[in-house]
């Protein structure tokens, strides 16, 4: 039905229990042993979870199933055909399609040439265009995907956007779908829907594999799920027979808490005041709030609705346009580029993006543990830099916050994602910061680590700290808030006590119907 | 995987080296060979034999001719022995002093993330403002210069340390506009010190032309006048184991090493140096650990733009330049700073070794000129340099994937038995 003729079909696809068997896939990379002997086995029209902690080596087997490296030993089956698979066109052509967690969509074209992206069919576009909208159509009612074709990527909600790429994947003709992290940019209605897609589409007999460090969805929506550990499957589980508490230990290897002790503490004095803050280029508009020792307040929110903003003008990043910020009593001014002066006001930051603002991938761990504090003591006097010094606090900073592996000089971008944060966080923690800005603590960092990054904070917590936390993910900040702020296009749109917050009133608030039912 | 740093930094351009000379063999032969009657394809070993004649011979002239004049001349069919002048190896270390000032100047705006391809204007602007201190200390009699009595009472080291300050500080000026624009404005480097050279260039070229400026006095030549004796290093004691090549300017090389370990120095332990390294990588974390991108990217604009001036200086206090600065003086030595800063990686401390190795490929190209009797045209060693720059430079990476395979395959052994992380 579909474009790909030179695709494999397979004779009698019905019939076949398993969309897709990994037998003994095996995968080294120099001293790293990525996969070892891996089988797994899918069941055609399943919704199948793979779970497993960074570096576990789920994306290496992703990977290779999808044609970007060859496993050293094993065999893919795709509906109980041997297949070679040497590149994503390999896998095209076998019916394999992958939506990438950063969606591969130009943002400047419309959704029908998206999709054509690739499959042009000839020098003048019209006729395939002409095509492609048909069965863009057929596929929409198919799979009841409806998307305009002709809007533009960029105009479209990430949620939309998303969609476009499963239609990508189903235009080309994919029976199986590999979905790595797809939740990780939605807001909570946007996952309800993306569940709801799934859910569609495996009636309508496509397989999808899930890959996700988020538990709760696995054990919504998957049938089945397969823990990764250390590049070996350590437990093929039917999902209704399992749980949060069991996968997480799977993953880890050991007993993990999900319940972190917050004990009560009474809250001092303000330290970080804001009236009245607007900012027309950041779209901040008439934000206030308070922040008193002792206490974290949490700032929830889809991405992109000005917390991202707001943590740049609170670390002196971005200037603002108006209004009043006020840290530890000390007026400060409106101008921009002015973190260093923050900083020396007793501020510490660990951005929201660590790699983009905290740290710089060809630097040594201890060259990244100086960033930002170049100008004080033991670091540098007089302007010169004592690298002896800074590599021994680095050292037993790794020590403390249990960095791995423990080694200043390793160029910080070959540590895992944890591992760069926990490098960041025992950084800006380990200077005694009365006010600490933190976004999105524990982004792209395992289970393991999350706990750890968890006690951490609360620690600050109890010894006086006034804390900002702005998350996405909503557990997170149920958790660990003592009050949470809820940002919607720029404007604070409601405050509720930690204890008292649902996930549902959250994701209400965070969608902006609170905001619009008072407009 | 990657490979251990020793064989990215030192057997891989090793290699490419290899490389560019296995084309250049080709080239010659295809160009200079003495053809054979029979055609290339009936005579194999003639071209093999042609191939590695020209290749073996123009590289034992570029090296030995880099090094002495030649000791045996013929002269009708009698050969005469001759002593050994070191005049080429004198010339050598003056290309190299002037290319490592150059090279660090396109290193350090590397280092800052900032492409400065105006080395050559701001060795220009340097080199004005030299002949104007030049004539501002001098007096002229009879189409010469002669250094005013106080002048002469200073002696010649603090006249040359300040030769190098006021050529380092036009060189400085004459990037702060571009490095201001490409701050605070976002007007690329590239174009702005692209245009810089041709204004400085005319501007040079201006001043040579005006009577009583710059200009060497009672000469239709469009050159600065010899500079006095003092300004020379003549009465520089010189240690006795340096060479005897008859130029005092070549202690300048030692300043210009000097020079590359403060800027090593600079980089790596100020926190200014720290911060040209930040921004250079990744702006926004610059930002945010509370360091002034746009100003650094100012100053070390201007750091670069001062070490491509201090090349001025050394055509000064040469020797090999007659002591004077010439129309076009700086002769491409601006842009081959960008291939010397290229061949060592940007990294300050293999800057004076990739300058000997340009300063070589450049004296050795007058050296086939003289040896090959214009059988072989000097411009062969321009070649040479295109054919370095080329392997070295943009397919640095050309045999990382082979190079990859062979280590892993030597290493697998010994890797399996150290087992798993």
């Amino acid at each position: 039905m579909l474009l790909n003729t030179a695709r494999i079909r397979f004779i009698c696809p019905m019939i076949h229990p398993y969309a897709l068997e990994l037998i003994g896939i095996d995968k080294r990379f120099g001293a790293v042993h990525a996969n070892k002997a891996i089988s797994l086995v899918v069941p055609k029209g399943s919704i199948f979870g793979l779970v497993g902690e960074n570096g576990a080596g789920k994306s290496t087997l992703m990977s290779i199933l999808y044609g970007f490296y060859q496993a050293d030993a094993g065999q893919i089956k795709i509906h109980g055909q041997a297949v070679n698979i040497h590149s994503p066109l390999d896998a095209i052509a076998a019916g394999i399609g992958m939506v990438f967690q950063h969606l591969k969509l130009v943002p400047n074209m419309s959704v029908l040439d998206n999709l054509m992206l690739g499959h042009e069919g000839g020098f003048v576009l019209a006729p395939m265009r002409k095509k492609a909208r048909v069965l863009l159509q057929d596929l929409g009612d198919e799979y009841g995907l409806r998307v305009d074709p002709d809007a533009l990527i960029q105009d479209l909600p990430l949620g939309l956007q998303q969609r476009v790429e499963i239609l990508k994947q189903l235009y080309r003709g994919a029976e199986i779908l590999i979905l790595d992290e797809p939740t990780d940019v939605l807001t909570p209605q946007e996952t309800e829907d993306f569940f709801e897609i799934c859910q569609d589409l495996k009636e309508r007999g496509v397989t999808l594999i899930l890959i996700t460090h988020k538990l709760k969805e696995i054990l919504a929506v998957t049938s089945q799920v397969a823990v990764i550990r250390r590049g070996e499957i350590v437990g093929q589980l039917k999902t209704k027979e399992t749980n949060e508490q069991a996968l997480a230990d799977l993953m880890v290897g050991r007993a993990v808490s999900f319940e972190v002790e917050k004990p009560a503490t009474t809250f001092g004095e303000v330290k970080l005041r804001v009236e009245g803050l607007n900012k027309a280029e950041g779209r901040l508009h008439d934000i206030s709030f308070e922040v008193r020792s002792g206490e974290i307040l949490g700032i929830a929110g889809i991405a992109g609705n000005g917390q991202s903003q707001l943590l740049e003008v609170l670390s002196g990043i971005k200037g603002f346009d108006s209004g009043r910020l006020e840290i530890l009593g000390t007026p400060v001014s409106s101008m921009p580029g002015k973190a260093g002066q923050i900083r020396d006001l007793g501020v510490a930051h660990v951005p929201e993006d660590r790699q983009k603002f905290a740290m710089v991938t060809n630097f040594t761990a201890t060259e990244v543990s100086v960033l930002g504090y170049q100008d004080r003591s033991p670091f540098s006097v007089y302007s010169i830099l004592n690298w002896r010094a800074a590599r021994a606090q680095t050292a037993a900073l790794q020590e403390d916050f249990d960095v791995r592996p423990r080694s200043p000089d390793l160029p910080s971008g070959s540590f895992s994602g944890g591992n760069q944060q926990k490098l960041i966080l025992s950084r800006e923690l380990s200077k005694d910061a009365e006010v600490l800005l933190i976004g999105q603590p524990t982004r792209g960092v395992d289970v393991g680590a999350i706990e750890f990054i968890h006690e951490q904070l609360l620690a600050q917590r109890a010894a006086g700290k006034a804390i900002v936390m702005v998350s996405v993910e909503l557990e997170e900040i149920m958790k660990l808030a003592d009050r949470i702020l809820v940002m919607f296009e720029g404007h604070i749109v409601g405050e509720i006590a930690g204890k008292h917050a649902t996930e549902r009133e959250l994701g209400l608030m965070m969608a902006g119907s609170k905001y619009e039912a008072a407009a | 995987m990657r490979l251990p740093a020793w064989i990215e930094t030192l057997i891989l351009p090793i290699f490419n080296l290899i490389l560019a000379f296995i084309v250049l063999g080709f080239v010659l032969t295809f160009l200079f060979a003495t053809p054979n009657e029979d055609g290339w394809l009936a005579a194999p070993f003639h071209f093999v034999s042609e191939y590695f004649r020209l290749l073996l011979g123009i590289m034992d002239t570029v090296i030995t001719g880099s090094i002495s004049t030649p000791t045996q001349v013929e002269i009708g069919g009698t050969i005469y022995e001759k002593p050994p002048n070191f005049r080429p190896l004198s010339n050598v270390v003056f290309y190299a002093t002037s290319l490592t000032f150059t090279g660090l100047a396109v290193a350090l705006a590397f280092r800052a993330g900032h492409f400065n391809i105006g080395g050559e204007g701001q060795m220009l602007i340097g080199g004005l403002a030299i002949g104007l201190m030049i004539a501002a200390l001098t007096g002229a009699e009879d189409g010469r210069l002669f250094a005013y009595g106080w002048v002469e009472a200073l002696g010649p080291i603090p006249l040359i340390a300040f030769l190098f300050l006021i050529s380092g500080l036009f060189g400085a000026l004459w990037i702060l506009l571009p490095a201001l624009l490409q701050a605070y404005r976002g007007s690329h480097i590239v174009i702005t010190t692209i245009m810089f050279n041709a204004i400085a260039g005319g501007l040079f070229t201006y001043a040579l032309k005006i009577e009583g400026f710059i200009k060497r006095p009672l000469s239709s030549e469009l050159a600065t006048p010899q500079a006095p004796e003092v300004f020379r290093l003549a009465g520089l004691p010189l240690p006795s184991w340096l060479p005897a090549t008859g130029d005092n300017g070549n202690v300048l090389f030692f300043v210009s090493l000097a020079v590359t370990g403060l800027i090593w120095l600079f980089l790596r332990q100020t926190t200014l140096g720290f911060g040209v390294r930040t921004t250079g990588l990744n702006q926004q974390a610059a930002r945010s650990a509370g360091m002034d991108p746009k100003r650094i990217t100012v100053i070390a604009l201007c750091l670069s733009g001062m070490l491509a001036g201090f090349a001025a200086a050394n055509h000064v206090i040469s020797n090999a330049s007659a002591y004077s600065l010439k129309e076009g003086f700086s002769a491409g030595l601006g842009f081959t700073g960008i291939a010397v800063a290229l061949l060592a990686r940007n990294n300050p401390l293999a800057i004076p070794l990739t300058a000997l190795v340009f300063g070589v490929l450049i004296q050795g190209g007058v050296a086939v000129q003289t040896e090959w009797n214009g059988k072989i045209d000097s411009s062969i060693a321009e070649a040479m340099q295109g054919l370095i720059v080329l392997f070295i430079g943009a397919f640095a990476l050309l045999l990382a994937g082979p190079a990859t395979w062979l280590y892993r395959r030597v290493h697998h052994g010994i890797v399996e038995e150290e087992g798993e992380r």
